[in-house]
């Protein structure tokens, strides 16, 4: 069973990636083309919107931690990624969007330490992602892409925390944790699956 | 010598009907692309949108907590049978399921049916892999997988709620009438897309 196990996630380690560079906007500086970034990178607005939602359904106290946990791991992914340190991630985003839309789904308080834990992977992911960009600044880039990030996120993990108040709320957020992790499950299969042509 | 400016209208316009036509119609590309032929498949076929619209039905008629347990499990399972249609599972009698979940699911509604919560599971839980299935063997010529996934999913989710919307009006004597009526209408689509008369 453990042999499977590792075989499977051997798999999908090897599975070939989808694009992880992306084609920035003609015309548009690097700063804006960072802004922009996230928009058109769906992998990240994924688990960055599982993490915001997850971190919402739990007890504000509980969240604050988690919260800078993950400013401070983007901010170190990005500047390794500033620095072509990195590789692409997106498998590793998509497992963590699946696992986080199933935690969302049940809502299970986790315990305080993994929710650190989950915000500095997610963080650290992300901005590593990032390393493959061929732009003239890439310092550019990522500032601008780490300054639309943290919008989306504060703005998630507040919509969830003004949302998830009344029952119908938070049915609204296991909802949208049911296809997060729909959504990552069936893009999963397609990267062990199919091959890139 | 000059020539007639009716003439000279005449050449631009047959020169402007031989040219080439440049991009007609939106091609469908990239993220966007992928995102609406995915928020388009669930839509765009009757069979799947009365399928969608009736598990919402259905789900209001039963009420908490099927109400929001059935469009929760369903696009979970839905991503399931998605799975086996990416890897190339073959799934006997797609079509067919499709259609059959329709026919049920609108009895259920039409007959006002109220099972135990986890038969409503299990049922809902079956159709949506057929559904799913159907989109999975789609999905690999998706001009952007990911897009495609989040517009199907999205668009499947909205179905849901357009039938729990419409769901919510049995607590009006004449609305359970309407929701009973619509169920039957379902169910009768359904076999339609059974016997291929739709």
């Amino acid at each position: 069973m453990r042999k499977k196990l590792f075989g499977i996630v051997a798999l999908l380690l090897l599975t070939p990636q989808w694009a992880s560079a992306h084609v920035p906007v003609p015309g548009l500086n690097d700063f804006y083309n960072g802004l922009l970034h996230p928009f058109v990178s769906l992998p990240h607005l994924l688990i960055l919107i599982a993490l915001g939602i997850l971190l919402s359904q739990h007890p504000k106290k509980d969240s604050s931690m988690p919260t800078a946990a993950f400013l401070s791991s983007l901010a170190v992914g990005l500047g390794l990624a500033t620095f072509s340190i990195g590789f692409s991630t997106e498998t590793f985003l998509l497992l963590g969007a699946g696992l986080l839309g199933f935690l969302i789904l049940l809502n299970w308080t986790v315990p305080y330490w993994s929710l650190g834990l989950f915000a500095v992977l997610t963080g650290l992911l992300m901005g590593l992602d990032f390393a493959g960009e061929t732009v003239i600044s890439k310092a550019a880039l990522n500032l601008g892409t780490g300054v639309t990030l943290y919008f989306v996120f504060v703005c998630v993990t507040g919509l969830g925390e003004g949302l998830g108040k009344k029952k119908w709320q938070q049915i609204g957020l296991r909802i949208m944790g049911s296809w997060i992790a729909a959504i990552a499950l069936l893009v999963l299969s397609l990267l062990l699956f199919v091959k890139k042509t | 010598m000059e020539k007639s400016p009716v003439k000279q209208v005449q050449k631009i316009v047959w020169m402007v009907l031989a040219m080439v036509v440049l991009a007609e119609a939106h091609s469908g590309q990239g993220l966007a692309g992928g995102f609406t032929s995915g928020f388009l498949h669930p839509i765009s076929g009757l069979d799947h949108v009365v399928a969608m619209v009736s598990v919402g039905l259905w789900g209001a008629f039963l009420g908490a907590p099927a109400i929001w347990l059935l469009p929760v499990v369903f696009p979970l399972v839905m991503a399931f049978g998605g799975v086996l249609g990416v890897a190339g599972v073959p799934l006997p009698g797609v079509e067919i399921g499709i259609a059959l979940s329709a026919i049920v699911l609108g009895i259920m509604v039409a007959a006002a049916a109220k099972p135990p919560i986890w038969i409503a599971a299990v049922l809902v839980g079956i159709f949506a892999i057929f559904h799913g299935h159907a989109h999975g063997t789609e999905l690999p010529n998706a001009a952007n997988p990911l897009a495609y996934s989040l517009g199907f999913v999205v668009a499947t989710g909205l179905l849901h709620l357009s039938g729990i919307a419409f769901g919510l009006l049995d607590r009006f004597p004449s609305g359970k009438i309407a929701i009973r009526v619509l169920g039957g209408v379902v169910s009768l689509i359904g076999l339609g897309f059974l016997t291929h008369v739709l």
